[in-house]
């Protein structure tokens, strides 16, 4: 692990420049270029603040407002990561191939591009507090980042492993986009919690559903709090083990066929 | 030095894939042989050695499709071998016309890209910046975004920069020529300098007379395996001898 933090801290001018240069193309020809990072998160947290405030001084349902709009920051920042990163040796193909440096920088590349995204969110977030006049305490803002970084963890773990069988087996790539709609539904985004049945089983199974949940603790706090952060420290720890291994075994392999 | 011991590289033919990965299964199960699996690869460098030690010019020759280019990323570390061993002791920079550059940035951001890839810093690169600008005659383009470069200008920004490397193996793909005339002979100049300096150059070239004139040693690669590896003059003249 410290070899790899080494690396990666090597290679940070190379992550900088290549989020940049992702950037770059995303909103190129776009009338409002740079200008949709923010634009992004700031009509999406409207959006959410618009469909489920709209009667001004409900306290209840401005909370609720703020909780789905932690979920959706949450959700956006794991579900990016997981669809970037399977399609990462098809997309950075020719950086793998012509760099010296170690390929681990170039894997961090989308998880960078996806941070750049969720410092905007997070700021509207900050902004939907104060324009629903709940100020967020510090413990929400810890445990959102807290969270969104376990989840991100996870998330960058299980892409270094899709994007190495992406590889393999081209269909991986549908595959990943039906099981994340799958996981869409049964996470809770936009319900507080799961609802009580064969789902609520389904919370210590699901990375998403744990990081969500922890997310929201600083507004709205699950039974067994403890417990969920224990489960995502865990999936966070496997997959990131299996994942950087996996992906050190394999990606010259797979970056020669593709 | 760099040292090739028994270097064997094999690819996964494209078409391949899918079966290869199921066959790869069943044969760790053990329904299917080991041996069918090989019918899925291509072989690209087969059991090769050879070895150059600090300084020495080796120029690569040998028709398209011998196994060059997958040697000189061998050289760099950027393709394993399949089996056998590459060992050396010194930092590559691989320079090639189509480097690392991301259309959408400037000119001036791709230089410190294409230096970040070959593990040149930060610091490095901004004591260095102004030179290789001016080497590479972009004036006024620098900050205009790549798209608008032609290729010429590609290979004007990758020879510029590597003519700053420090690094102690140089691997080229017949890039110095790329260019018009004026860059041309700005190239030649730089590539005489490297050839005639204390740097250890691997060069493929299908410019036969630079090997013999540039090289002090020559390696004729066929369909994989060494045909010749010696002095560049005999080399050269036996490959000359073979093509008549």
């Amino acid at each position: 692990m410290k070899t790899w933090l080494r690396n990666v801290w090597g290679g940070r001018n190379v992550i900088k420049v290549m989020t940049l240069a992702g950037m770059k193309a995303e909103y190129s020809h776009t009338l409002f270029g740079f200008l949709w990072l923010l634009l992004k998160p700031a009509l999406m947290v409207a959006a959410i603040v618009a469909t489920f405030y709209f009667r001004a001084g409900d306290i209840e349902l401005a909370s609720y407002a703020l909780t789905v709009a932690y979920g959706v920051v949450i959700w956006n920042v794991m579900s990016s990561i997981i669809n970037q990163m399977s399609g990462l040796i098809y997309s950075q193909k020719q950086t793998f191939l012509k760099t010296t440096l170690p390929r681990e920088v170039i894997s961090l590349i989308p998880v960078a591009r996806t941070g750049v995204d969720f410092i905007f969110g997070f700021v509207f977030i900050l902004l939907a507090h104060i324009f629903l006049l709940q100020m967020p305490s510090v413990f929400s803002l810890f445990v959102l980042v807290s969270a969104t970084i376990l989840g991100a963890l996870v998330s960058y773990g299980a892409g270094l492993i899709m994007a190495i069988l992406s590889v393999y087996f081209r269909d991986l790539k549908y595959l990943v986009s039906y099981m994340m709609r799958i996981l869409f539904f049964i996470t809770p985004i936009f319900l507080l919690e799961l609802p009580v049945g064969i789902l609520t089983k389904t919370l210590y199974f699901n990375p998403f559903s744990l990081a969500i949940t922890m997310g929201r603790a600083g507004e709205y706090a699950h039974s067994n709090l403890e417990g969920v952060i224990f489960a995502l420290v865990l999936w966070a720890g496997s997959f990131l083990t299996v994942g950087v291994w996996f992906f050190g075994k394999k990606v010259y392999d797979v970056v020669d066929i593709v | 030095m760099i040292e090739f011991k028994k270097v064997t590289k094999k690819y996964l033919l494209q078409s391949s894939k899918i079966n290869f990965a199921l066959k790869n299964t069943l044969a760790h199960i053990g329904a299917v042989k080991r041996g069918d699996i090989e019918n899925s690869y291509f072989t690209a460098l087969d059991n090769v050695s050879f070895r150059l030690e600090n300084g020495d010019k080796l120029g690569v020759i040998g028709d398209n499709g011998s196994g060059k280019t997958t040697l000189l990323r061998m050289c760099a570390g950027v393709s394993l071998p399949t089996s056998g061993e590459v060992l050396t002791d010194m930092r590559p920079h691989i320079l090639e016309t189509s480097f690392g550059l991301q259309e959408n940035l400037t000119a001036r951001e791709n230089i410190y890209i294409l230096g970040y890839l070959q593990g040149m810093t930060q610091k490095y690169l901004d004591s260095i910046i102004d030179d290789v600008i001016n080497f590479a005659d972009l004036g006024v383009y620098i900050d205009q975004p790549m798209k608008y470069f032609s290729s010429g200008m590609h290979g004007r920004i990758a020879l510029s920069l590597a003519r700053f490397t420090a690094h102690e193996l140089l691997l080229m793909d017949e890039i110095y020529s790329r260019g018009d005339v004026h860059f041309k002979e700005k190239g030649v100049e730089v590539f005489e300098n490297w050839m005639k300096g204390d740097k250890t150059v691997i060069y493929i070239s299908h410019d036969l007379q630079s090997i013999k004139d540039f090289c002090s040693k020559c390696l004729h690669l066929e369909k994989g395996k060494i045909v010749a590896f010696g002095s560049a003059e005999e080399v050269v003249n036996q490959y000359l001898e073979g093509r008549k």
